[in-house]
Formats: structure tokens, C-alpha cells, sequence
């Protein structure tokens, strides 16, 4: 296998993870909310939210800040 | 909130006060699209996240251009590949890709999708276009699909390309 470049390696992944229809960021955030009060987001009817974290950095750096604060104030809240 | 966005990313309590009276701004404008499908805090902190992130990534990106970062040649062989038949390969890899980048996309989507992979994000790339996170994550999608259907047009192999 030939060495690449770290970007195009990551092009290159990106493009395999390319399915013909995706959730963009703003349908994403439609649903946020009630995402990060889930436990996981394993299930079915989430893959395609699942996805768009693998896809998008952005979004995946904001819900984990989302997730972390909401969990924060439920180990809070049970205290 | 402020905590977490203190520890995380070292800003001060002026930023965290400004980022509350913005999200506070949003939520009154916004709280008739509330559906209840999280509780009232989940939601309203979803928006702060947002800003706050959004604003975190301005300043963090505030001195880069688009354009350089696109002059730049993203794609240059690692000096460390040594082996000749390795450079061969990789060299080819890297022509075929970068032909289908600069024929079959158009030049908003190269700029997106390099800026993608630069390290912007969505909403900084969309901030920089004076559109929508959504419009932009469409735009590279519409990039990545593009490319596909032309390296797949080229007979290009994914699996071995990536090994």
C-alpha cells in the first residue's frame, strides 16, 4: 500500500463514508437536544444522525461540549 | 455551562456572560419552535453550545484565508517515503485525485471541501460564505459525491488506495 498524505488519506475516507443522502448540520441541531438526553444513539431510526457526527467534526465537537454539560447537570440534579 | 466552556477552552467569564445574553436573545425569538422532544434546558443549552462554539472557532480562525489555505498543496508526498516503487504509487494515487478536485468540482465546492479539510468547520466555512451550516454541509456533500462518480468513472480503487 502506498504512503499518502495525511489529508488525502482523510479525503479518502471521507468519500467512503459518502451515501447518497445525509443529514446536514442544520437538520442535525433539529434534533439535537433530544439526541444528547439519549443514551447512546445506536438505535435504527439514529443511524443516519450517527453518521453526520462521523462526518462533520464540527457538529461531533459540539454535541460532545452538548453531552457533557447535560449529563454534568443531571449527575447534579441526582445528587 | 460557563464552567465547562472555562475548563474546555480557557475562555473568561466575559465571553461566557456574552455568549448567556445572546443565547438568551435566540431562545426568546426561537421559543415558539420549541417542541418539547427534550426538556426546556437541554434545548436552551443546545443553542448556547452553538454560539458559543461558533464564536470560540471565529477567533480561532480569524487570520486564516480561505484562499491560502487553498494555495496551499494540501496533497505533497511525505518526505519520509523513501521507497521508489511507494512514490510511484502514491504519486499516481495523488494525480488521479487531484485531477477529479480541479475538473469535476466546482470552485465554491473545492474551496469548502479543502477548507474541510483543513480543520474549519461547517459554520466557520459558512460564517466566511455568509450562508448556512446546512447549505455548506450540502455543498461538500454535493463535492464528495461529485468525486466519487469521477474517480469511480476513472476506475479508481478506494479499498486499495486506502489499503
Amino acid at each position: 500500500m502506498a504512503e499518502l498524505p495525511e489529508k488525502m488519506t482523510e479525503l479518502l475516507k471521507l468519500l467512503k463514508m459518502t451515501n447518497t443522502t445525509e443529514i446536514d448540520c442544520d437538520a442535525f441541531w433539529e434534533k439535537a437536544a433530544e439526541l444528547s438526553e439519549r443514551e447512546t444513539l445506536d438505535a435504527d431510526d439514529l443511524k443516519d444522525y450517527l453518521h453526520h457526527l462521523q462526518l462533520c467534526p464540527g457538529c461531533a465537537e459540539q454535541f460532545a461540549l452538548l453531552k457533557a454539560v447535560i449529563d454534568g447537570h443531571n449527575d447534579n440534579d441526582s445528587i | 455551562m460557563g464552567p465547562k466552556l472555562k475548563s474546555t477552552y480557557g475562555v473568561d467569564d466575559a465571553f461566557v456572560e456574552d455568549v448567556a445574553q445572546e443565547t438568551m436573545i435566540i431562545v426568546l425569538q426561537k421559543l415558539n419552535t420549541f417542541r418539547g422532544e427534550s426538556s426546556l434546558y437541554t434545548w436552551v443549552c443546545s443553542i448556547a453550545v452553538r454560539l458559543a462554539l461558533g464564536e470560540i472557532r471565529r477567533k480561532r480562525w480569524s487570520d486564516q484565508s480561505l484562499d491560502a489555505m487553498c494555495a496551499d498543496d494540501a496533497f505533497g508526498l511525505p518526505s519520509t517515503l523513501a521507497d521508489f516503487t511507494d512514490r510511484i504509487a502514491a504519486t499516481e494515487i495523488l494525480n488521479i485525485v487531484k485531477l477529479s478536485i480541479n475538473t469535476a468540482l466546482t470552485e465554491k465546492q473545492r474551496t469548502a471541501l479543502l477548507a474541510e479539510l483543513y480543520g474549519l468547520t461547517t459554520d466557520e466555512i459558512a460564517r466566511r460564505f455568509h450562508t448556512t451550516a446546512g447549505a455548506i454541509y450540502k455543498l461538500t456533500h454535493d463535492a464528495r459525491r461529485a468525486l466519487l462518480k469521477d474517480l469511480r468513472k476513472k476506475g479508481f480503487d478506494m479499498e486499495a488506495a486506502l489499503g
